[in-house]
């Protein structure tokens, strides 16, 4: 139970132990008190102030399936409070492995050229290694090169050209399974803290035999055991297996909450080309792969590799967000072109979400037309060569909407709506809206509650119920992120909450109860609002840009139905 | 009368006749509602969570007419 500390100012790295306060704390819980505590919330997010902190989740390294999820948290240089960006892959296992809690990168060099390379052997050892020679680099070939220097048993956690340019859409990618850099720690422009703290990769290696120990391992497996399970046995597990996220498009589609063309339709006429059924069509006759493994540990793969009509590998993985905000968002039907598009984002660095709208952005502002995939393309690549446009694109649709002086620009908080638009399903408006993260949808994913279909007992279109069902959420994820599970891999808390709770007891030598759990989630929410209260945030912020509450949504033409008041409420603790 | 039918996510699975993209086609008695269609592909109820007939969200007792396309979605969660 260690913690990295890596000095960017004077290039030192510092080993100590968890201090007490921070016992228990893995992932966000982690990520999030540690940046309330010792981050000045005023400090310039690109400054030396601020600190880039790299935490496994609490049950990251262990045999539990689905358990490798990094969190990485700092100060948002896009929403200008706290941040926490979740990624799946290796690293955190990796990590976990090498018996590291979190790594901590403060400081920033006195050379602002200067690019290094953190490196951290199979003993845990770590080094700053001069980075200068793979500054510029895109992250495939940068992950080419960091493997014949450094070997393959590496995992390889990284920024690309965006993050170097310190733009606030530039995303962490790490490597997959495969050792590809596809996976994402998209959101909230952490790319380019690390960028300003001059770090271009961590790399650590796979090898680590160093976890901590469990207080008692037969509990803790028998509890993995029954909780795996309940993963397998889950009727949602194969359908993630055959189509990934992407199963989501269809339905959303069909209930008309699929933003289209900027959020001015809820419906996409041309989303059967784009549907996770027809990928999943495309990529069995190309050759490609469904149902791949994407992440260590993971017994759903939800993960594919998609090819193009030769069979050669364009991304991994294409998941429902990317097809929503490269696709219906930008009114572009054509899915090779929104596969190319989720590459170029891997490859440069870049969220794929904010830039997609980013780009949604410029086409509403008639900058291009809706549905130009090649105007698309041309765009991202203006990131990676820093034009002016490039630069806009790369900060976000807040910076392409005031260039354009547009008024319909779908942020909160400054970090971009995702992929259910809220006018037709209300329980989203409160949770893009109230969470600390700005528009964020894994933070408290309220969908199936608002789909009678679904079994949801919320009416989609009224208030009623919905801050109190969003609050509960949100304040269950911050838990589940802590700990480091999946997203998709919930259903294991099917087994029980006590079930989880008692792996968590189990690593930790002492009861921890579901009251635990729930006041974890408090806790959480707690130092995140008070950071963001401190960095000058007020319920004003809690707010929907006001495309949301005045225009009508086709095709159930209906608004943000949820008051000024009620969002208030949510965080009534 | 003859409608179309498409099964989303995995609930065409294990249905030999349909087709992953173009779904298939059902001859049903007149007065057939979406519940008969459910019924007659012998998918589990509580397998089906939207329906949709020819673009409009519908229930089970929605009532079909000629050339209707039908397209039953499974529940989701998700991120």
């Amino acid at each position: 139970m260690k913690f990295l500390k890596i000095d960017m100012a004077t290039q030192t790295i510092t080993t100590e132990d968890v201090p007490a306060e921070y016992a228990g704390l893995g992932g966000r819980g982690l990520t999030s008190i540690m940046i309330n505590k010792e981050v000045p919330a005023t400090c310039d997010p690109l400054g030396p102030e601020n600190k880039l902190i790299i935490a496994p989740g609490y049950l990251s390294g262990t045999i539990l399936v689905n358990s490798c999820r990094l969190s990485i948290g700092a100060k948002s240089p896009l929403t200008g409070g706290i941040k926490e960006s979740n990624v799946g892959g290796t690293v955190a296992a990796d990590i976990a492995h090498l018996g590291i809690t979190a790594i901590i990168v403060e400081g920033k060099p006195s050379n602002s050229e200067a690019a290094y390379l953190l490196k951290i052997d199979a003993d845990g050892n770590a080094a700053l290694l001069d980075g200068s020679a793979y500054k510029g680099l895109r992250t495939y070939e940068l992950v080419r090169q960091l493997k014949e220097a450094y070997g393959e048993k590496n995992s390889i956690t990284c920024i690309g050209p965006a993050g170097e340019f310190l733009l606030t859409g530039a995303s962490i990618q790490t490597t997959d399974a495969d050792g590809r850099p596809c996976r994402a720690a998209g959101r909230g422009g952490l790319g380019a803290v690390m960028g300003s703290k001059g770090l271009k990769a961590v790399i650590v290696d796979r090898g680590g035999k160093a976890t901590d120990a469990l207080a008692d391992a037969d509990v803790f497996k028998a509890s993995a055991k029954l909780y795996a399970k309940a993963v397998r046995d889950d009727d949602f597990t194969p359908a993630l297996a055959e189509l990934g996220s992407a199963v989501l498009v269809a339905p959303i589609n069909a209930v008309g909450a699929f933003p289209t063309r900027n959020a001015r339709e809820g419906q996409f006429e041309g989303v059967e080309k784009i549907t996770g059924e027809t990928m999943a069509e495309v990529i069995k006759k190309r050759g490609g792969k469904n149902a791949h493994m994407g992440c260590a540990q993971c017994i759903i793969r939800c993960s594919n590799e998609y090819v193009d009509e030769k069979g050669d590998y364009v991304t991994s993985s294409l998941e429902y967000e990317t097809i929503w905000s490269m696709g219906g968002m930008l009114g572009n039907d054509d899915l090779d072109s929104i596969a190319k598009l989720d590459f170029l984002c891997d490859d440069i660095g870049l969220d794929t979400m904010g830039t997609g709208v980013a780009v949604a952005v410029a086409m509403d502002a008639g900058y291009k037309s809706f549905g130009d995939a090649q105007a698309a393309i041309d765009m991202v690549e203006e990131v990676a060569a820093g034009t002016e446009m490039g630069k806009l694109i790369g900060n976000g649709p807040g910076a392409v909407g005031k260039h354009f002086k547009h008024d319909r620009v779908p942020v909160m908080k400054n970090q971009s709506m995702a992929a259910y638009d809220p006018r037709a399903i209300q329980g989203m408006a409160v949770t893009y809206a109230t969470t600390p993260m700005g528009g964020d949808h894994t933070a408290g994913w309220v969908v199936a509650d608002n789909l009678e279909d679904f079994g949801g007992t919320l009416d989609r279109f009224s208030a009623e119920g919905q801050v109190e069902n969003s609050r509960k959420s949100q304040l269950h994820m911050a838990a589940v992120d802590t700990v480091g599970i999946c997203d998709f891999a919930q259903s294991g808390f099917g087994a029980g909450l006590d079930n989880v709770c008692k792996m968590v007891a189990a690593k930790l030598g002492k009861a921890f109860s579901e009251d635990d759990w729930a006041a974890l989630g408090v806790r959480i929410l707690k130092a995140e609002r008070e950071f963001n209260r401190n960095a000058g945030f007020t319920n004003k912020d809690d707010r929907l840009p006001k495309m949301f509450y005045e225009e009508p949504l086709p095709p159930h033409n209906k608004v943000v139905v949820i008051s000024d008041e009620e969002m208030d409420k949510t965080f009534d603790f | 009368m003859e409608i179309r039918v498409r099964l989303y996510g995995t609930l065409g699975a294990g249905l030999a006749a349909h087709d992953p993209i173009k779904g298939l086609r059902l001859h049903l008695p007149e007065g057939s509602d979406v519940g008969d269609v459910i019924e007659r592909l012998e998918i589990p109820r509580k397998k089906v969570g939207i329906i949709s007939v020819d673009g409009s969200l519908a229930k089970d007792d929605s009532q079909l007419q000629d050339g209707n396309f039908v397209r039953l979605y499974r529940p989701i969660f998700g991120g």
